[in-house]
């Protein structure tokens, strides 16, 4: 039950970050969805007799993700406000200081930025040339990988004050952005999201 | 006279009828020795009933709830770009003996899912859906909008549905 509840989210999740890539072609026509348009690939694949879901979407429709999220109050003009995203010792931490810590970190080149060990729990934030890794493991079988271009974080974090600027990563996502974002092992389930410019997988 | 207008007549309706759309019901039930009722609905007719005939308070009366009228643009928005999505299988499903697939086919979205002896098969024209969450959207509701799209919609079998025996088909001819 909880790694179909995972798929499901997963996807849902999927579906959230389509429709706002494809904000990137905030101006595409459906014409546009052409063979050579990028394609968002999802596959979810439970061991055993469990369940396989394929879903193969053209990033152009990420277009109108956008609009769904615009019906969100915190949505507006391909920009999400944030409130403080938590605490820590020294006060509120907002998008203002993700976005000073983040101007240190591109500068410093590759490397580990971020190491949190918890028992068995890890996560690692790190950089590989243009891509910014984030692993998460917590010593059983569940992984979690997620490889996004320096560009897409650069653009996520175009707002200003606490915004971050959702289209506009999108768009560059949908420009840019070819080959596996998200892996995800969990037990024997996995997922995967990638990108390419077929509309098979 | 009155021999000439006895043969033309029907003639005429013949001829109405085999060049204009007609909806085709039918249903099965029972295996080879089972009941078989097919019903042909001439849409062009259908149209024209229901341009003339007032429609029940309850019909005219129907509106969008609020919490759907804000997303029947977006579904709009949604289907015209479909439209332009080329040929492709969108969503696959399968777990054991389910299998659910969702593909684009030239105009039309289809939908397939097996569940053991149950089939079901949806051809979606997504022209004529969007033409009526358009009309929808914009306040209009009526049912020969519906009559309408299917009149638009390329012909052949909508709807397939088999449980065990029994089935139904729905096509445009």
């Amino acid at each position: 039950m909880y790694r179909r509840t995972l798929a499901v989210s997963l996807i849902a999740s999927l579906a959230v970050v389509v429709v706002g890539a494809a904000g990137a072609s905030a101006s595409a026509s459906p014409a546009s969805a052409s063979q050579a348009s990028p394609w968002i690939h999802v596959r979810v694949t439970e061991g055993g007799d469990g369940a396989k879901v394929n879903v193969n979407l053209p990033l152009s429709m990420v277009d109108v993700a956008v609009d769904i999220l615009e019906a969100n109050e915190h949505f507006e003009h391909g920009r999400i406000r944030l409130g403080k995203l938590g605490h820590h010792r020294h006060g509120d931490i907002g998008v203002e200081d993700l976005r000073r810590a983040w101007k240190e970190l591109r500068a410093a080149g590759d490397g580990e930025f971020v190491t949190v060990e918890d028992g068995d729990d890890r996560v690692v934030v790190s950089r590989r040339g243009s891509i910014v890794r984030v692993e998460v493991s917590d010593g059983d079988d569940e992984q979690v990988l997620v490889e996004v271009p320096v560009e897409i974080v650069d653009a996520l974090l175009e707002g200003e004050g606490d915004e971050l600027d959702v289209r506009g990563a999108l768009q560059k996502l949908s420009e840019t952005t070819r080959g596996q974002i998200v892996s995800v092992r969990d037990g024997e389930t996995e997922v995967r999201v990638w990108i390419d410019e077929s509309a098979t997988q | 006279m009155k021999l000439t207008a006895l043969i033309l007549v029907p003639l005429a309706l013949a001829a109405t009828l085999m060049t204009s759309h007609c909806m085709i019901v039918s249903v099965h039930e029972g295996g080879a020795d089972g009941t078989n009722i097919v019903v042909p609905v001439p849409l062009v007719f259908a149209q024209a009933v229901l341009a003339v005939t007032p429609m029940p308070d309850e019909v005219r009366e129907l509106r969008v709830p609020p919490e759907a009228e804000r997303w029947l643009p977006v579904a709009g928005r949604l289907l015209e770009h479909l439209e332009g999505v080329p040929d492709a299988v969108l969503v696959s499903v399968e777990e054991g003996d389910e299998r659910v697939m969702v593909r684009k086919a030239g105009d039309s979205l289809l939908v397939d899912v097996e569940d053991g002896d149950e089939r079901v098969h949806v051809r979606v024209p997504v022209g004529a859906v969007a033409d009526i969450v358009d009309k929808v959207s914009r306040g209009d509701i009526h049912p020969r909008h519906l009559v309408s799209a299917l009149r638009q919609a390329p012909r052949g079998r909508l709807v397939h549905v088999r449980d065990g025996q029994d089935e139904v088909k729905i096509s445009v001819y």
